[in-house]
């Protein structure tokens, strides 16, 4: 009369097993379920019986009680009701006694029986199978995504008749009944690709703006933040929506991690196994800061970690709450974001490509003094919107200016797939030099990987010793151009830094002084 | 008490202004007899300013307040003082009074205007600069408003020649406005200079107060150089009561499509003088007898060497996106690439000759010495070839 179910849950970013518990003991008939359970889990037992009742069970008039176990741990989702539902069963002796050991069970029921997905599959699917639990019952829609944790078998269900006749066959039937989905993660992410190149972004689309794109590609091959200003209509937000078709594809290991996150936000498209392109998020400026950073009383991931390993794109900067932007400071510096509720802590990844744009002043003419009127100080209100240390952090600097003419059809310039070729050049390159450590781009480096990575021969060293007197140069933007130029050179396919890399990194330095003429 | 103080005294009285000091002054012969009138002001003025009066000056200690000013060391001069500037006496109207901080412009040494928008241009900040500088190594005291832009811009750059400048404020003189400006505020005080004012001390800005202080600006200027104005601008009201107190105008002359340069322009088509160069305005103000004086001087070439030279014509004083310079090379006849151009311009940066204004946009730049002996050195050319024609 009593059983136990294995299925999980996920808590921040964190996922857990849990162990659905099931017992019916003689006493006044009622449903009761324990566990530190949310309301979405304790609305389960209703969903548990109901359902039950329509697929021709009906409960028997017992003391049922459910323990979710650890019973510490805080529950939420709507995965708890299946293993629920199949605990009650095998507990009834419905099901034939050990068919459920060592198998991982999700789902939500619906009244009718009908079995509806859940989020935050794929991190409980890869904690199991660390646990060494090789085989799941999970709904339909998801079972292609727990198929990608290694070792997993994972099979899809779709209503609770179909896993009680799955449960009631003995083990070795089960798989011509039902067989485990499979993936394959590299051809799918190879699949991914190939429609990734077939979007109809193009940076062939932008006539002129050379300097921006060139910017853009640099920015794209050592993964800087990269900062554009520029009056209106020059085209600053169309570069930006260009750069994930130059980006270079996603690792195994990044897909899996981003593909997690998705999970657990429940952002996976229907039948999505895997995402194979880098997030690209375009937040509106009304945005709360909880919405940019995670948040609720159990966090969620938030906007930053939705563009983790991608693209966060900022448009119209300084329209941005101050306190919003300043949120970004920590994932900015330390690639994840920690958010701290009485629940506890949490930490979420969030190592994103910040690309802002903004107008140089209220009107967005400056310094084309034909149109623009503002005066210093009204300028000066207008970027203090963004602060200082967000502003520090952008490595690359840029400004679109109106191309001299119009053109629809000549002077196409460079397309995204030779820019794209070039991008993965320069990612080999990084990806070689810095195999075995953290690194993963140029970005990454800290100032104490400089001199392993960012060596100077004599003349660039003299070089940069006068620019940094010259141009009035802090130290932090000194290895702020050291990045960009270690990035330049891989894009020229050199291993040294040559002269004219600095030079070239020195002219989009500039972000710490945004109103400078 | 000092015929000084009653002076002062006439000067802070409300609703009073020059003109019924003026009739005052004429009825009752001095500032000592005015403020012994009492009722008998009634004569002179209408009975309700003559009540705001006696209502003033039972809280108005007189004394008290000139020791206080004489504590921040401001100085006021009255028309009836013999250190009152020449230039201002000879006004048609000159102001009664004129409070000082610093020193006094001398009546000697010519004096120069320069003026123009707040909200300039590269180039009006470029030009301002050099013209002031230039005409502040010959000598010449540099008078303005202390505003944003070509005002300030002139100022400072004849403190960094070693100039002598004068700043007529619209409010009082212990109040710097605006107050970015502190630091040239100090500056002019300390290097000699002077702030100066119609204006009691403690006044704040107002807007009906400008057009007087433009007068001011005006009439201690023997001549008044605009660099940079809209065609809707308060320089112009400068430079009309310029023209109406008998000053030589000049004017920058700008491009066509420059709406800051509209004002100027408009004014050339009106008949201003043209400057092109600082040493039309020398020659204006008799310094320079012979104008190619200024261009001869020595260990100065104009050869660059030529591959620069080549990146540099592409090179405005406004400045331009790298992508213009390189269209413009490119259709040049070269075939050099975006990294290779962005390199060549971060070297002539630091070399001094361009300078980055932000992203990637940049602009040519000689120091000013240079800049105003290119221009002089131009224009005496030209010369020469029209008198051997």
């Amino acid at each position: 009369m009593f059983s136990t179910i294995i299925t999980g849950t996920v808590y921040g970013m964190e996922s857990h097993l849990v162990h659905a518990e099931v017992d019916l003991s003689s006493g006044l008939p009622c449903f009761v379920m324990v566990g530190s359970l949310g309301r979405e889990v304790r609305e389960s037992g209703e969903r548990v019986r109901i359902s039950l009742k329509n697929t021709g069970i009906s409960l028997p008039p017992m003391h049922i009680s459910v323990n979710l176990s650890p019973a510490d741990l805080k529950k939420e989702g709507t995965g708890f009701d299946l293993p629920i539902a199949v605990g009650v069963l095998s507990a009834m002796e419905k099901l034939p006694p050990g068919c459920a050991d060592g198998m991982l069970i999700l789902g939500e029921l619906g009244l009718d029986g009908e079995i509806k997905p859940v989020k935050g599959v794929l991190p409980v699917a890869l904690n199991a199978v660390k646990a060494g639990i090789r085989r799941c019952l999970v709904p339909e829609e998801n079972a292609k995504e727990a198929a990608v944790a290694e070792g997993m078998e994972a099979v899809g269900v779709s209503s609770l008749t179909q896993v009680i006749a799955y449960l009631r066959l003995p083990k070795e039937e089960r798989d011509g009944y039902l067989p485990p989905k499979k993936v394959n993660i590299d051809a799918v992410l190879k699949e991914g690709n190939q429609k990734d190149k077939i979007r109809e972004l193009d940076f062939a689309q932008i006539a002129g703006q050379e300097s921006v794109k060139r910017a853009a590609l640099i920015a794209a091959s050592g993964f800087h933040h990269l900062l554009i200003m520029g009056p209106p209509g020059t085209g600053k937000t169309m570069i930006a929506k260009r750069i994930p078709t130059i980006l270079p594809p996603l690792s195994r290991e990044e897909s899996l991690e981003v593909t997690a996150l998705y999970s657990i936000a429940g952002r996976l498209g229907k039948g999505e196994c895997l995402i194979t392109a880098r997030p690209f998020l375009n937040p509106h400026h009304t945005i709360s800061p909880q919405a940019l950073s995670g948040g609720g009383q159990i966090p969620r991931p938030g906007i930053v970690s939705m563009a983790h390993r991608g693209i966060l794109f900022l448009d119209e900067l300084p329209e941005f709450k101050r306190q919003t932007l300043d949120l970004l400071r920590q994932p900015l510096e330390n690639k994840e974001i920690q958010i701290a509720r009485s629940g506890g802590s949490f930490t979420f990844p969030a190592d994103v490509m910040l690309v802002g744009a903004l107008n140089p002043c209220p009107c967005g003419y400056y310094p084309d003094r034909n149109k623009c009127r503002c005066t210093p100080f009204e300028i000066h209100n207008y970027l203090s919107h963004i602060s200082g240390p967000i502003l520090d952090r952008m490595d690359l600097c840029i400004k679109a200016q109106k191309p001299a003419s119009f053109q629809l059809k000549d002077n196409r310039g460079e397309g995204s797939e030779s820019m794209r070729q070039k991008v993965a050049l320069a990612r080999k390159r990084q990806e070689e030099r810095y195999r075995g450590t953290r690194i993963r781009f140029n970005s990454d480096l800290e100032a104490g990987d400089l001199e392993k990575y960012c060596s100077l021969g004599e003349k660039e060293q003299q070089m940069l010793e006068r620019m940094f007197h010259k141009m009035d140069l802090s130290i932090r933007a000194c290895h702020r151009l050291l990045k960009v130029a270690r990035t330049i050179a891989d894009l020229e396919g050199g291993e040294r830094i040559l002269s004219c890399h600095l030079a070239e990194a020195a002219v989009y330095r500039a972000g710490d002084k945004l109103e400078d003429r | 008490m000092d015929e000084k103080i009653y002076q002062f005294w006439l000067h802070q009285l409300p609703g009073v202004g020059d003109r019924s000091i003026e009739r005052l002054l004429a009825a009752f012969g001095s500032e000592r007899a005015v403020c012994l009138a009492g009722e008998g002001l009634k004569k002179v003025l209408k009975p309700k300013t003559v009540d705001g009066i006696t209502e003033f000056n039972r809280t108005f200690d007189a004394s008290k307040a000139y020791a206080q000013m004489q504590e921040k060391k401001i100085r006021f001069y009255t028309v009836k003082d013999k250190d009152y500037p020449e230039r201002l006496r000879r006004l048609s109207d000159p102001p009664y009074g004129i409070y000082c901080l610093g020193k006094l412009p001398e009546n000697s040494p010519p004096a120069a205007a320069i003026i123009g928008a707040r909200e300039c241009s590269e180039y009006g900040r470029y030009i301002a600069g050099a013209f002031a500088g230039e005409l502040a190594k010959a000598g010449v005291l540099v008078i303005s408003g202390m505003a944003r832009g070509i005002d300030s811009l002139g100022q400072q750059a004849t403190l960094k020649q070693g100039g002598r400048t004068y700043a007529v404020l619209g409010c009082g003189v212990d109040i710097c406005y605006p107050a970015s400006n502190k630091a040239l505020y100090q500056e002019i005080i300390e290097k000699d200079g002077g702030i100066l004012s119609v204006f009691p001390p403690g006044t704040p800005p107002a807007k009906g107060q400008f057009p007087e202080r433009n007068r001011i600006v005006a009439g201690l200027s023997d001549l008044v150089l605009v660099v940079e104005a809209r065609q809707k601008s308060g320089t112009l009201i400068t430079v009309d009561m310029a023209l109406e107190q008998g000053k030589h105008v000049y004017a920058v002359p700008g491009r066509l499509t420059d709406r800051l340069s509209d004002g100027c322009n408009l004014l050339i088509r009106q008949g201003a003088g043209i400057a092109l160069s600082p040493g039309d305005l020398l020659a204006e103000l008799k310094i320079l007898e012979n104008r190619k004086a200024l261009g001869k001087r020595e260990g100065f070439s104009q050869k660059e060497p030529s591959s620069e030279r080549g990146i540099l014509d592409f090179l405005d004083y406004h400045p331009r996106s790298a992508d213009e310079i390189l269209e413009g090379i490119r259709r040049a006849g070269s075939s050099m690439s975006l990294p290779e151009l962005l390199t060549e311009l971060v070297v002539l940066c630091m070399e001094g000759k361009a300078m980055q204004a932000g992203g990637s946009f940049f602009y040519r730049k000689e120091s000013a010495d240079l800049f105003a002996e290119n221009m002089e050195n131009r224009y005496n050319e030209e010369k020469k070839k029209g008198e051997e024609v």
